[in-house]
């Protein structure tokens, strides 16, 4: 009988919480505590019981009584307030904005630099940094551009002292690096370089470049053709197409510069690109100048190396036209990245 | 370089409109920027790349077009009647060195007029102004072999002599644009018996120059040392078509070609005798390089599979000669127009540029390397990502910057700043040495867009002077911070600016002692200005600008600056962790309000807790300042919260408020504060 009575106590619950109407609500409470419902008739068979168990089981009766009672008046209470028209009160206004906690921006040149620098990362290519101001050497004699020379002309440099420049290449990392380090070298070097141009739209004094050089046994053109290829799919998306077309560069041979097709038209000629192609970066094979230079055997080791100005690549990524912008610092304009 | 289409094709029979012409150009590495349409011609503009001096004639590009689409090449016509008389003048080189060649040819007689038609034509389709037939003819031949000639007017050289030589410090010429050059000995010339009549390579003196009453010629074809013209004409700031072709080198063999050249044509449209002998001092013969090109090295280079038949087809059609050497390589003689080919590598970058980059097979098999991220990459790095998160936008500001006010800023050097000696713009030649100056520029700049409420940070070199013999400059990388925010309480800002420093150096796992103390730089408001230092060397400044500062930027509020060594944080970071066990018993914490003299700071208060030797101390955490009622003047109110836990037990509050005790009574006795 004990059983019993907790089979009912659950099924009394369980029917009470599906309860929708005061009709159903009516029909449980005949049931269960009406005058010949299940408790009630119950009840009756107390008498019948043995004498030792009747108190028992009158407690556990009544408890149950109670229980299905006050669950009872639970469930009209609920019933009622839902029928009720609704009070009017304070409501929360969910579509008001939420409270943003500040966010600053990184620099869209930064931005740039560290998606390009993560492409060559996953290739191998490990970070490295030169001097700004820098010695002639570097900047020039060291890379086969000799003084006195018309090459130069393509470097127009500002100077602190005869032998002392502000660096108008990140190539002069290069030497810094293969003076220190052996092969094999896959770096990456971004900075700052400077040239005395007048500040326009497409001009500034002063910008960055990335500077990639790779120095093992057995690297060809044919891998500076990959290394790059991978990069601008990456990059500009798998779409990307590219091209190399033959160039001049003292410290490089043979030197390409490199075009990509164009990320807006797909290669079909637009307003941006105007053929369908974009140059992106001038690239070659080291020369064995070069590496005589910083006293690697030209014979056993054979390189690549390229560059690529960062404010270019920028503008032709994000479709900026002017290339003040990015040393403006406008928040506006900063903001967006 | 100009090119005419109807002029090239003279010389060589190919098959393309003047777009695929261009295209063709372009492909083989000669840009064409321009293809301009004219009457019943086309002029490409062509750019020459500073190694191929030989193409900065039609008849160098004609070779190029030639080797490119297979069609044969035409050599014009050289030979002329020369006459019975002889030469009576007297050619002197005293410096072979700066002119390795000089020749001369006489003729006379010859009536100067308007060239013909078709040579006015080709002039003017390059862009050039047809002056009379003899002059036309020289710059005819220039621009068509790429070797510059010069016509003097032989009866107004004095002596009947030329001499080759430096200039005489005093001399001076008048150039025939009308210039007047004062002369050096740097400055190599032609004279004759008494003055200079031209700047070798350069351009003609004016006294000299062939005009309407000419009657006799003197034609100069020579070879000047490319490093003397160029810098002549830098000198003279005079660049012309001829020193631009002997800066980059002309063609030793050359030298007589256009000189016989230009006689023929003077010869047929000036009339004229050319005299019977030819001055050539010097010589136009040159070791010819011979360079060994092996197919494997070729191949090895290239990453290709090009055959030996193609590679000698190739270099034959560019002109040179090419005989087979040894198993699979070839023994090519370089000829004398090609001056940029002395290795085998160019010769590589030959037959690559003919057969095509876009043939060459890309090849993405690399071997894997994994190298870990270098230290200052992880440094900045995560102190970008700190700082991004914490509401701060990057900038990037100039490194040359003018010579107002920033020095006054530096916190890292008082030095006189290096200078710049060909600035762009007057004034603007210093190389900053602090990144102060240019962050409140770019407040103002906002400020005057109505951007209000500027957070940003920049993460750049500066440059600092050294004392030492080092060549170059201490570059140092500094992170410039300027924090303003809206509300009245300026305190509020600096602390905010303070917090995300020293923020920013504990979540970078700075170690080492940090102390901050008063500083008064000169630019800084001194009751609300810090320095920090790391084990006793300085690691940066921040603060409130002074009002005048604020004034002369004529900014609307006074931002508060931070400097930072960056280059000291990246040495001194940790960003390896190491992981402590957790707590198992809980801590016990109290809160404890003393009042102290005005003087006492908080870094007293805990240096005083952390020396009282609490076994069970683990923390001491400030959360509150407070002066006004209650508290009498010249006293503050400092409340902070005392975290105690043992690591084997739970402690029992009497033995926390025991040690709570023990540090008031510490308190009190060292520094008098007094409970409040």
């Amino acid at each position: 009988m004990k059983a019993e009575l907790q089979g009912i106590k659950a099924e009394a619950e369980d029917e009470l919480r599906r309860i929708g109407s005061p009709d159903e609500l009516e029909t449980l409470r005949v049931k269960y505590l009406g005058r010949k419902g299940i408790l009630s008739e119950l009840l009756a068979k107390i008498p019948s019981l043995p004498a030792e168990q009747r108190p028992e089981m009158g407690r556990l009766l009544n408890e149950l009584k109670k229980d299905i009672t006050s669950r009872y008046e639970g469930a009209k209470t609920a019933l009622l307030d839902m029928q009720r028209p609704k009070a009017v009160g304070p409501v929360q206004d969910v579509t008001l904005p939420g409270r943003r906690p500040p966010l600053g921006h990184k620099h869209p040149l930064i931005q740039t630099i560290e998606d390009i620098k993560d492409i060559f990362a996953d290739m191998g290519f490990q970070v490295a940094f030169g001097p700004e101001v820098e010695l002639e050497f570097y900047n020039f004699e060291a890379l086969n551009i000799p003084l006195d020379h018309p090459s130069r002309d393509d470097f127009d440099t500002f100077y602190l002292k005869d032998d002392v420049l502000l660096r108008s290449q990140t190539s002069t990392v290069q030497i810094r690096i293969m003076e220190k380090q052996r092969p094999p070298i896959r770096i990456i070097a971004p900075g700052k370089v400077f040239r005395p141009d007048t500040v326009d739209a497409t001009h500034s004094f002063m910008f960055h470049q990335i500077e990639g050089l790779m120095v093992e046994e057995g690297v060809t053109f044919g891998h500076l053709k990959g290394v790059l290829a991978l990069f601008a799919q990456a990059y500009f998306g798998p779409d990307t197409r590219m091209r190399f077309r033959p160039s001049f560069f003292p410290f490089t041979e043979p030197s390409a510069e490199v075009e990509i097709s164009c990320s807006l038209c797909k290669g079909k000629g637009c307003s941006t690109c105007g053929s369908g192609w974009m140059e992106i970066l001038g690239a070659g094979m080291v020369d064995p100048n070069v590496f005589k230079a910083v006293g690697y055997d030209a014979e056993k080791y054979t390189g690549f190396a390229f560059g690529m100005g960062v404010e270019r690549i920028a503008m032709l990524k994000y479709g900026i036209d002017d290339i003040r912008l990015f040393f403006e610092n406008d928040m506006r304009f900063l903001s967006q990245f | 370089m100009k090119v005419s289409y109807c002029w090239l094709k003279e010389y060589c029979d190919f098959d393309l409109s003047a777009q695929e012409l261009a295209d063709t150009l372009t492909d083989a590495g000669f840009v064409v920027e321009e293809v301009n349409p004219l009457q019943d011609d086309y002029c490409l503009d062509v750019e020459v790349t500073s190694n191929r001096p030989d193409c900065l004639g039609v008849l160098g590009i004609a070779r190029e077009v030639a080797a490119i689409t297979r069609s044969k090449l035409r050599l014009p016509e050289v030979d002329y009647k020369a006459g019975k008389a002889p030469v009576d003048f007297k050619i002197h080189v005293e410096d072979s060195e700066l002119c390795p060649h000089y020749t001369a040819r006489v003729i006379r007689g010859v009536k100067i007029g308007p060239s013909p038609s078709w040579l006015q034509k080709h002039l003017e389709a390059v862009g050039l102004r047809p002056i009379n037939n003899v002059v036309d003819i020289t710059n005819f031949v220039l621009l068509e072999s790429g070797q510059p000639l010069h016509a003097f007017d032989m009866d107004k050289l004095t002596d009947k002599k030329i001499v080759v030589r430096r200039a005489v410090k005093g001399e001076a010429i008048k150039t025939i644009d009308g210039t007047r050059c004062d002369l050096t000995p740097e400055t190599l010339v032609i004279a004759d018996g008494v003055r200079p009549v031209a700047i070798a390579g350069v351009m003609g003196g004016v006294d000299t120059e062939v005009t309407e009453a000419t009657k006799n010629i003197l034609l100069e074809s020579a070879r000047f040392m490319p490093s003397t013209v160029r810098r002549a004409a830098k000198r003279f700031t005079l660049s012309t078509d001829s020193s631009y072709r002997f800066e980059r080198g002309v063609d030793p063999e050359g030298v007589d070609w256009a000189s016989r050249r230009a006689a023929r044509l003077i010869q047929e449209l000036a009339g004229g005798e050319v005299a019977r002998d030819v001055i050539d001092i010097g010589s136009g013969k040159i070791k010819k390089h011979v360079v060994t090109l092996t197919m494997s090295r070729l191949n090895a280079v290239l990453g290709a599979q090009i055959e030996p038949a193609t590679a000698k087809d190739i270099l034959s059609r560019l002109g040179f000669e090419v005989k087979a050497a040894g198993k699979e390589g070839f023994s090519v003689t370089v000829p004398g127009f090609r001056g940029d080919v002395s290795r085998e590598i160019d010769l590589i970058e030959e037959v690559a540029r003919i057969y095509g980059y876009n043939n060459i097979p890309t090849d993405t098999r690399l071997s894997i390397q994994v190298r870990p991220r270098g230290r200052y990459e992880q440094v900045e790095g995560k102190a970008r990502e700190i700082l991004v998160g914490w509401g701060l936008t990057e900038v990037i500001t100039y490194s040359i910057v003018d010579d107002t006010q920033h020095q006054r800023f530096g916190a890292f050097s008082n030095a006189q700043a290096l200078t710049i000696r060909n600035p762009i713009r007057k004034g603007e030649d210093r190389l900053r040495q602090t990144l102060m100056g240019n962050l409140l520029k770019v407040k103002k700049h906002n400020q005057d867009r109505d951007v209000p409420w500027v957070k940003v940070f920049e993460l750049s070199r500066i440059y600092l002077p050294t004392a030492g013999p080092e060549k170059l400059p201490d570059e140092k990388t500094s992170l410039c911070l300027l924090w303003e925010e809206e509300g009245v309480i300026p305190e509020r800002a600096f602390y905010a600016l303070k917090g995300i420093v020293e923020g920013m150096f504990s979540a970078l796992g700075l170690s080492g002692h940090q102390q901050w103390q008063g500083y008064s730089g000169e630019s800084f408001d001194q009751k609300m200005s810090c320095r920090v230092e790391l084990d006793g060397k300085l690691l940066g400044v921040l603060g409130e600008l002074k009002k005048e500062i604020v004034a002369e930027f004529d900014l609307n509020s006074a931002p508060i600056l931070a400097e930072i060594d960056f280059d000291a944080v990246v040495e001194r970071a940790d960003l390896t962790t190491a992981f402590r066990k957790l707590p198992l018993y809980p801590s016990a914490v109290r809160d404890m309000a003393v009042v102290v003299d005005e003087q006492v700071s908080w870094a007293d208060i805990e240096k005083c807790i952390a020396e009282s030797g609490l076994q069970y101390l683990e923390s001491v955490e400030f959360f509150d300042l407070y002066r006004g009622k209650q508290i009498p003047s010249g006293k503050k109110s400092l409340a902070f919260r005392l975290y105690f836990r043992a690591p084997d037990r739970t402690l029992r509050g009497e033995e926390a408020n025991e040690m709570h005790k023990l540090v008031e009574e510490r308190l009190g006795s060292a520094l008098g504060a007094v409970l409040r």
